[in-house]
């Protein structure tokens, strides 16, 4: 009876937690309350997780940043300041500084992102005309597989696989200058779809 | 500046803010950055880009294992208190902290010592004191004038006797099993006269190591002016006339 009666109020507090913003997340997070922690957990985990696999392209490396990156979280919260930003882009730069640092230690080939993922769930999310955070960043994900190949190739290595241009062009056997130019085309026409929405 | 300079520049923002910017060409785009307003704008364009891009990643749902993992990876929970120290200490510089640290240290070092010192006059006067009774004692049992007289008591299994000589000035009483009084209590001893006038004969207290305590009792005018020798509990730093509870007497 006792043991129900526990329960009941731990799911109450654990629904009160789950209920509370962003911001008193964190505040609570930083004070070191594990159900607020697991609150933002179960809301970023799969933006998280969905970027680790992205660099990395290996479901076990991945699970490994992205544990690595919540525990950043567990012990940083208190570094995060809401003036200075929304949380969810703070929390993916910890998750890319992460698998970035990963992929460099595992010393692996950059691989070629597929932006055209089957099984993404990104497609699917209606109502792009909207003018949400949600809509902007659909909107980029579409600019992105909108780039003409080599451009978005040029993007891919530099954003997620954290190489610079010179080792672009390497890595491509273009030369420097081209990469250049590509990057820095792709980049322009990304901005003006930013700037858009 | 030249136009031609900053275009080369305003060239490198877009690799720059995407952290593609060769090594060798940051540092010299980053000294320009810091003068050249149109770039710092134009760079915080670039950086909305890629924060866009760090979310345009469709979401990928992690297995459930990887939630039962990271709850067992927790360290252990901050408490707030832990949190106040912290961004208290955060405050200061390491150096700052080890100085004080350092001074704190030596402060207590200092104030361990004092109280060493104190702790060992105060041992070293005890010593003193018996060292001085035990030697008026052989002298007085050396006497052919010295008595033993039997101490009558008030408090119960104390037992003892005193040696003196009653033209002399001096007597030695032998207490044993004298109750060891509180800090803020002392025994103190009385020298009666035929008028039932009394004079102080001296504090003392219980020595706590040994079952019997040895107290030599000074008087200002040979032993025999006086009938008695009377013992009582009063506060510290004695009385000028006995206030407490009688321990003894002894008739001479």
């Amino acid at each position: 009876m006792l043991l129900e009666r526990d329960q009941t109020s731990l799911i109450r507090y654990n629904e009160c937690v789950n209920s509370l913003d962003e911001t008193k997340l964190i505040e609570q997070v930083a004070l070191g309350n594990e159900p607020a922690f697991l609150a933002l957990y179960d809301r970023y985990a799969s933006r998280v997780h969905g970027l680790t696999l992205r660099i990395l392209n290996n479901d076990m490396l991945a699970e490994e940043a992205t544990q690595d990156t919540f525990l950043k979280l567990w012990s940083r919260a208190r570094q995060y300041l809401a003036e200075q930003g929304p949380f969810l882009p703070w929390l993916l730069t910890i998750a890319r500084r992460v698998a970035l640092d990963r992929l460099r230690l595992e010393a692996r080939r950059p691989t070629l992102s597929d932006w055209n993922d089957p099984d993404s769930v990104w497609q699917t999310i209606p109502d792009l005309e909207t003018l949400s955070d949600e809509s902007r960043w659909r909107s980029m994900y579409f600019a992105v597989q909108g780039l003409h190949p080599d451009q978005r190739t040029v993007i891919d290595l530099a954003y997620y696989q954290g190489l610079s241009q010179s080792e672009i062009a390497e890595t491509l056997g273009w030369p420097l200058g081209t990469v250049k130019t590509r990057l820095r085309t792709a980049m322009e026409k990304l901005r003006e779809v930013w700037n858009e929405t | 500046m030249l136009q031609d300079e900053h275009a080369l520049f305003r060239e490198n923002i877009p690799a720059y803010a995407i952290s593609a910017l060769d090594m060798q060409d940051v540092a010299t785009f980053e000294a320009h950055l810091k003068t050249c307003i149109t770039c710092q704008g134009e760079l915080a364009e670039y950086r909305s880009v890629t924060s866009g891009l760090l979310q345009a990643i469709p979401p990928k749902a992690p297995s459930p294992e990887l939630r039962r993992k990271l709850i067992s990876h927790l360290p252990a929970r901050q408490s707030p208190t832990r949190n106040l120290l912290m961004d208290f200490f955060s405050r200061f510089s390491l150096r700052q902290l080890a100085t004080t640290a350092l001074l704190v240290i030596l402060v207590l070092s200092n104030l361990y010592s004092s109280l060493q010192l104190r702790a060992l006059k105060q041992q070293q006067a005890i010593l003193a004191e018996k060292l001085r009774s035990e030697q008026v004692v052989i002298a007085m049992l050396a006497h052919p004038g010295t008595q033993t007289l039997t101490v009558n008591a008030d408090v119960q299994k104390l037992a003892g006797s005193m040696l003196v000589d009653k033209t002399q000035n001096t007597a030695v009483l032998f207490l044993w099993y004298l109750p060891v009084l509180e800090p803020s209590q002392t025994y103190q001893a009385w020298l009666i006269d035929a008028n039932g006038k009394r004079i102080s004969g001296g504090l003392f207290t219980a020595i706590t190591n040994q079952e019997y305590t040895a107290i030599t009792i000074q008087s200002p005018v040979p032993i025999e002016n006086f009938v008695g020798v009377g013992v009582t509990i009063e506060p510290q730093g004695g009385s000028e006339k006995p206030t407490g509870p009688r321990v003894l007497i002894v008739n001479l």
